[in-house]
């Protein structure tokens, strides 16, 4: 009997602190609290690693940061000090960079808004919304 | 006039397409521009009780363009991480979106490593700006200074930006000087 496979763990991160968290939940499906925990606890234990990446590496795709078994952590780079987190289980690098870039796309237009801080979390509903249609067509 | 052919009253802002290159209808009229930025300087000069003080303020407007202009306009694909590299990026690509035309010129200060300088014989904000005696020294071109360094901060390059005035009677040559941190600096020498 195999393990269920690991959440679908979005974050982004400012220098600071993290502005926006999503989890991608196939409909009908819930995660135990450990597991969201320990989620958590695996895309944060790479940031260290994000930071010398954003001076050392040109590329915006980091790919593969990390596995642990089941689980898998791939990082990207916009081009605003923030960083893109991904918590997956072995899925398509294909997908993971398309949603990657999609996800950037209005990630950027968002922080086109004034009342939005480089700091500050992304409070909107229409950015969730996107989001979750764009991990919908990658991730799923 | 300002039109919106390009934007549709009933879309998300989140949908609207980012004009990453000029496209018609995605230019302001100067006079647009011009308006907006007097209003903006008018603003800061009654909130500001020393000239020191106005001049941060109009510079702190000009770090929230050059931040957005910067990260409207950078590559997604390549990120800039060397300093010389993000300069070009921001005396051409970050200069032609904004104003239309490249900076004059990029220079490396002979007193310091981490100075850079940037030459504009006419700051397109401040081309209408006579800056009366009582004002003393302040200088408006702070609001590029501003942008300056809101790209480059964006772009992952701590530093501080001054404008400068070169005297030349009626001219507004300016010079914008560009000193990087020392963490900038240090990551830079491990490049080499």
């Amino acid at each position: 009997m195999s393990s269920p496979p690991p959440p679908l763990l979005f974050l982004i991160t400012s220098p600071t602190d993290p502005i926006y968290t999503a989890e991608f939940l196939k409909p009908g499906t819930t995660t135990s609290s450990s597991s969201k925990q320990y989620a958590h606890y695996l895309l944060h234990s790479q940031l260290d690693i994000v930071e010398k990446l954003k001076h050392s590496t040109s590329s915006s795709q980091l790919k593969t940061l990390s596995s642990h078994p089941p689980s898998h952590i791939s990082g990207f780079l916009p081009p605003s000090p923030h960083a893109f987190l991904l918590l997956h289980g072995n899925m398509n690098g294909d997908n993971i960079t398309k949603f990657f870039n999609d996800v950037c796309e209005v990630f950027l237009k968002a922080m086109m808004n004034p009342f939005q801080g480089m700091e500050d979390g992304i409070n909107s509903k229409g950015f969730d919304d996107r989001v979750r249609a764009i991990a919908r067509r990658y991730l799923s | 006039m300002l039109q919106s052919s390009s934007t549709s009253r009933s879309s998300h802002p989140l949908d609207r397409p980012l004009h990453r290159r000029a496209v018609t209808g995605s230019e302001v009229s100067l006079s647009a521009f011009v308006l907006l930025f007097g209003e903006l300087v008018q603003l800061h000069q009654t909130t500001s009780s020393s000239v020191p003080e106005f001049e941060a303020a109009l510079s702190k407007s000009g770090w929230e363009v050059g931040s957005r202009t910067y990260l409207m306009n950078a590559n997604v694909k390549v990120r800039e991480i060397r300093v010389l590299g993000v300069l070009q990026f921001l005396s051409s690509n970050v200069w032609m979106s904004l104003f239309n035309k490249k900076a004059d010129s990029l220079e490396k200060s002979l007193n310091s490593e981490s100075e850079y300088m940037i030459h504009d014989s006419n700051p397109l904000p401040t081309i209408f700006c006579e800056v009366p005696k009582t004002l003393g020294s302040f200088n408006p071109s702070s609001f590029v200074a501003g942008i300056i360094k809101g790209a480059l901060e964006t772009a992952g390059f701590g530093c501080e930006v001054t404008a400068h005035r070169v005297e030349e009677g009626e001219g507004n040559r300016t010079v914008f000087l560009v000193n990087f941190c020392r963490e900038v600096m240090e990551r830079e020498e491990a490049f080499a």
